[in-house]
């Protein structure tokens, strides 16, 4: 496709590759063609017409020689009728007119068929000032019509909470159809009918069953799918335009918001903008209402001193003051007890410079090494674990090529609630080119699907090991590891592992994997030469194997595999780490972690750590802190004394209630950062009121290890400060002398001292930041045995969970249509389990784990194996780490009837 | 009758998922048999379906989806197409009357309006005994013997007039 093509439009000459579509072409040569069914990320179409021009060739004479004109240039061939520009590939020597009166009377014709049936209703219409066919029909429509019968009509329909239909409005681009078929995989939408009585509408015109990611509503060009939660909001005139960084997962989408006055009305996407590209699913598009949230903090509270208990309840305090008393009581505490008796914990929901910030002041203020912001781990596990699982930091691929490789393998997450935007990449590749998947998940989850044409392999829950050590010795039956031809020879370490890796995994072979698991031996040889001898590869994990309790193991099996499979060194090939947040891999690439600097620095090495000593002008500490999960224990033992908890609800995503809750009432003092009164922010000493991301600007850094700009589109609420101000105000109270003025201030200080970040600027980042990489790797890569086979902690069914499309975080119980679309949350269970348990609709189910129990209302759920539960862990109502930690390969309940369902918790 | 027709309230589809009576599977295995891939046997299993159960429930199209591996929404967009399945209950006779040209020559239309005068219902409606179903179709390709009328898939009657309709109704059992 690389050989170049020259095309002539209006008179204008440009170069572009071969099989460009006229339409794209003219865009190069900045011609206008106007285009209602065309979309990026759909193939070519032609339904709607508007994009006709005229179209001619050079004529050829017998011996394939142009025949040339008058004027000494070639003679053009006109095509005698015109043409749609959004199909039509460029050709050598083409020409292309789009203001020839053929062209022109085309145009106006079809604009004309289309405005025979539109009610013209602009004025009582959401898309009016930004709708393509009002745009259109005033460049290019009839300033009368020639119609005078009545318009055919349909009804206005609602499907469901978030589309309102006007059929009235439709021009039948088929864009919504073909959107929710072949890029969200749902199908939700149809033709009904045919001709001019064509409606586009659901199934028997039922609530649309689907993700509700409003992607339909985005894509339609006219007014036809409008926003119910924005409909008659605002006039797009009106409201400013803030294009940031989406902060519901770590996938990075771009998200343009509409802010009128002080609030967000909306959020969109916009066309090939950011690595989304329009794209966001329903809690981007649709899960900023936590920003004007009335309850969000406007002050900071104090916890008076003095005797706990009663009476001594949190109270307003300025900012100045709760500043204050924060850096005396840490200087107390570090003069009484040690800096190691300090910990901070959290950081992932924040921007990069934030996260630089909080452990700069850990390490250089307070001199503590304990730094986490991976506060749900339940094993500890080295900072440096999930970019070593990736490759140590070598150049990754982008979504986009991810999209295109030829196998994929989704280990243990359900992408749909984690990354949704991950799954659509992978949907569209799937249907667009060729992509084929394998999803390693106990539940049979939507990309697993057989419509979708890829193979599930279901393993056993607690398998999860076993099932990547029997691909990796199915891998290494294949051969060696893969020397690559773009990436180089397998590092030293991988080459120096292989015999002790192959005499370990000699006992996994395919059965004893079959066995262990319960997938099919071929299954599991089939899908490791799948990866293995496929043009190009990737494996995907995230949060199900990093919040595992083999997770070291666990990570080291997925580098194993890597290496094995040459995702690690082929071109085009990839492992991915999809974290939960938008700041996970930039709270690790700053040093969130008890044992690294920023920039994977290790703490013990003094040559490294010099410069850091230099420009912060403190002496670290070599010895590595605690982990999270080591912090939370210290903390209920009473050795970690001060916790600074950061935009996180450690009540709940600590993986053990009873000793989170031991660990915040023993801890002499607590101080949070949050935009809400959480419950644990109401446990603390000191409460201060941050900003959200919309209020602040910096930079986060997706799971592609892409750089991203975010943008400030909203003031701060009164009272609210940044993170980074939090944190500057309590290191200059406790005496030193930071003096950053903006994030930019603190990113120049990242570019200066940072590897990995050297000679950028957020002046570079934009429209679209690099994916920073290094060679050679950041970390050494090894490849060693990961024997760690144990047992699961408790008895009964296995507990499996994961986040839901809807709710997925604390911060969704604040958004009111993300929660009804979310419901009830239920314990699920197989057909099977149900019986045996003697279940009926609208029972409630007692799960009773190491550490305590829950009470639920059950459902039934094919998806989920026999012999497990299934809880999402995000609802309101369910905090299911008050069942216990889970321990060895997984957590497992008893589950017993508990009569009629009623709300438990809170 | 007369008076304006009360809403036919004859079967309603089923609740719930209905599965393929076990008499008419080897036609659906055989339907699916004729093609390379599922898909492409929606029309016919549409068909088969309809004949089995009259019309188009929505329960019945999520059937032939399952049947076909394609989604319920597409199913759907495909019946609501064709406009010779019924996504409506229609009576024990569905009486279509062609409505295209040579038909309407000869008085296609006054045919339709006797019979529509004579019944108590107009286009797309059965009476409340839910014997009858009127519509005007297109083309039946009978138009050497127009006007004509189609009783449900069978039998089609020619040449007709006022008489003749009232006496075919007339011998309907």
């Amino acid at each position: 496709m690389s050989a170049k093509v020259r095309v002539t439009i209006n008179g204008r000459t440009v170069e572009v590759p071969a099989g460009t579509l006229v339409t794209d072409a003219a865009r190069a040569a900045e011609v206008h063609i106007p285009v209602f069914c065309s979309h990026a990320k759909l193939p070519p179409l032609g339904a709607c017409r508007i994009c006709l021009v005229e179209i001619g060739l050079p004529r050829k004479d017998r011996d394939g020689k142009p025949v040339l004109g008058a004027d000494g240039g070639p003679e053009i061939a006109w095509n005698p009728k015109p043409q749609t520009g959004c199909t039509t590939p460029v050709s050598e020597g083409m020409v292309v007119a789009t203001d020839s009166p053929v062209a022109v009377k085309a145009r106006k014709g079809t604009m004309e068929f289309l405005l025979v049936n539109h009610p013209l209703d602009c004025p009582v219409c959401d898309e009016g000032g930004e709708c393509q066919l009002q745009d259109l029909a005033f460049a290019f429509g009839a300033d009368f019509s020639r119609m005078s019968d009545a318009k055919r009509t349909f009804v206005s329909e609602n499907l469901g909470p978030v589309v309102k239909k006007e059929a009235n409005r439709c021009i039948v681009c088929m864009r919504c159809v073909r959107y929710c078929d072949e890029i969200m995989g749902e199908d939700a939408l149809t033709p009904h009918r045919r001709g001019v009585r064509t409606e586009i509408s659901s199934f028997d015109r039922q609530p649309l069953d689907c993700e509700q990611c409003g992607n339909c509503v985005e894509v339609c060009p006219v007014g036809a799918l409008t926003a119910l939660p924005y409909r008659f909001k605002a006039r797009p005139w009106d409201l400013r335009q803030h294009i940031t960084i989406c902060p519901w997962c770590s996938n990075g989408c771009s998200v343009r918001l509409g802010v009128r006055g002080t609030e967000i009305l909306r959020a969109r996407g916009t066309e090939r903008r950011g690595v989304n590209q329009e794209y966001l699913c329903v809690r981007g598009r649709f899960g900023y209402g936590f920003v004007n949230d009335a309850a969000r903090l406007t002050g900071a509270l104090v916890r008076p001193p003095g005797a706990a208990g009663a009476g001594n309840a949190l109270e307003p305090a300025s900012f100045e003051e709760a500043v204050a008393h924060a850096a005396a009581r840490l200087r107390e505490i570090a003069a009484r007890d040690g800096a190691d008796a300090i910990a901070f914990l959290g950081g992932e929901k924040l921007g990069l410079e934030e996260q630089y910030l909080f452990q700069k002041l850990a390490r250089a203020v307070l001199g503590t090494n304990h730094v986490d912001s991976r506060t749900r781990l339940v094993a500890p596990l080295p900072g440096t674990a999930f970019l070593k699982a990736t490759g140590g930091g070598r150049p990754s691929i982008s979504l986009d090529e991810l999209g295109r490789t030829k196998e994929v393998l989704v280990l243990g997450d359900d992408l749909q609630g984690e990354s949704p935007f991950l799954q659509a990449v992978l949907l569209r590749g799937q249907h667009q080119q060729g992509v084929h998947l394998t999803v390693a998940h106990p539940r049979r989850v939507k990309l697993a699907r057989a419509r979708f044409g890829g193979v599930w392999l279901g393993l056993a829950p607690g398998s999860e090991l076993a099932l990547l050590n029997g691909l990796t010795r199915a891998a290494l039956d294949l051969g060696d590891p893969l020397p690559a031809p773009s990436g180089g020879p397998p590092p030293a370490e991988v080459a120096a592992g292989l015999p002790a890796l192959r005499t370990a995994l000699a006992a996994w072979t395919p059965e004893r994997a079959a066995q262990a698991t319960g997938v099919p031996a071929a299954a599991i040889v089939a899908a490791a030469r799948r990866l293995r001898e496929a043009p190009s590869r990737a494996i995907v994990f995230g949060r199900a194997y990093a919040e595992h309790a083999q997770a070291a193991a666990l990570l080291q099996a997925v580098e194993n595999l890597g290496w094995a499979t040459g995702a690690l060194t082929a071109g085009r090939s990839c492992v991915l780490y999809a974290g939960p947040h938008s700041g996970t891999q930039g709270a690790l690439d700053m040093g969130l972690a008890p044992d690294v600097l920023p920039g994977y620095v290790p703490l013990a090495d003094a040559a490294a750590r010099a410069p850091f000593e230099k420009q912060w002008n403190a002496k670290l500490g070599a010895a590595p802190g605690l982990t999270a999960p080591e912090i939370l224990a210290a903390a209920a033992a009473g050795r970690v004394k001060a916790l600074w908890i950061v935009g996180d609800e450690w009540v709940r995503s600590a993986p053990d209630r009873a000793l989170v809750e031991q660990a915040l009432a023993r801890a002499e003092l607590v101080i949070v950062s949050d935009l809400f009164l959480t419950e644990t922010a109401r446990r603390a000493h000191v409460v201060f009121p941050a900003v959200s991301f919309a209020e602040k600007e910096g930079v986060l850094v997706d799971c592609e290890r892409r750089l991203q700009r975010t943008a400030r589109a909203l003031a701060p609420r009164r009272g609210a400060k940044s993170d980074g101000e939090i944190f500057q105000a309590v290191a200059r109270a406790l005496g030193a002398a930071w003096s950053y003025r903006t994030n930019e201030d603190v990113f120049r200080e990242i570019a200066r001292l940072v590897p990995g970040y050297e000679g950028l600027s957020w002046a570079t980042l934009l429209p679209l930041g690099p994916q920073w990489a290094s060679e050679p790797a950041r970390v050494a890569a090894s490849l060693r045995p990961a024997a760690d086979e144990r047992p699961a902690a408790g008895e009964g069914l296995w507990l499996l969970s994961g986040g839901v499309l809807f709710q997925q975080g604390s911060l969704g119980h604040r958004i009111e249509l993300l929660t009804r679309l979310a419901g009830a949350a239920c314990a699920r269970f197989h057909p099977d389990e149900w019986k045996r348990l003697g279940l009926t609709a609208g029972d409630a189910v007692l799960l009773e784990g190491p550490g305590g129990s829950l009470t639920l209302p059950v459902a039934v759920d094919e998806s989920v194996p026999p012999g497990a539960v299934f809880v999402p862990y995000a609802h309101r109502d369910v905090e299911l780490n008050r069942l216990g930690s889970p321990g060895g390969a997984g957590l497992r309940v008893k589950a017993s009837k508990a009569g009629i369902a009623q709300r438990t918790g809170v | 009758m007369s008076g304006a027709p009360a809403p036919h309230t004859a079967p309603a589809g089923p609740v719930g998922p209905v599965a393929w009576p076990s008499a008419l599977q080897p036609k659906v295995a055989e339907a699916l048999s004729h093609y390379p891939n599922r898909r492409s046997a929606v029309l016919p299993l549409l068909w088969i379906a309809q004949r089995e159960w009259g019309w188009l429930p929505p329960e019945v199209l999520r059937l032939v989806a399952r049947t076909v591996e394609l989604p319920d929404a597409e199913v759907f967009g495909v019946a609501t197409f064709y406009t010779m399945f019924n996504l409506k209950p229609v009576g024990k006779y569905h009486l279509q009357v062609c409505m295209t040209l040579s038909c309407s020559l000869m008085g296609a239309d006054r045919l339709f309006q006797h019979l529509s005068g004579r019944l108590g219902i107009g286009h797309g409606e059965t009476t409340p005994d839910g014997r009858f179903t009127l519509r005007r179709v297109e083309c039946l390709a009978a138009c050497g013997g127009g006007p004509c009328l189609q009783v449900n898939e069978e039998k089609f009657h020619e040449n007709l007039d006022e008489a003749a309709v009232d006496r075919l109704l007339e011998r309907l059992p």
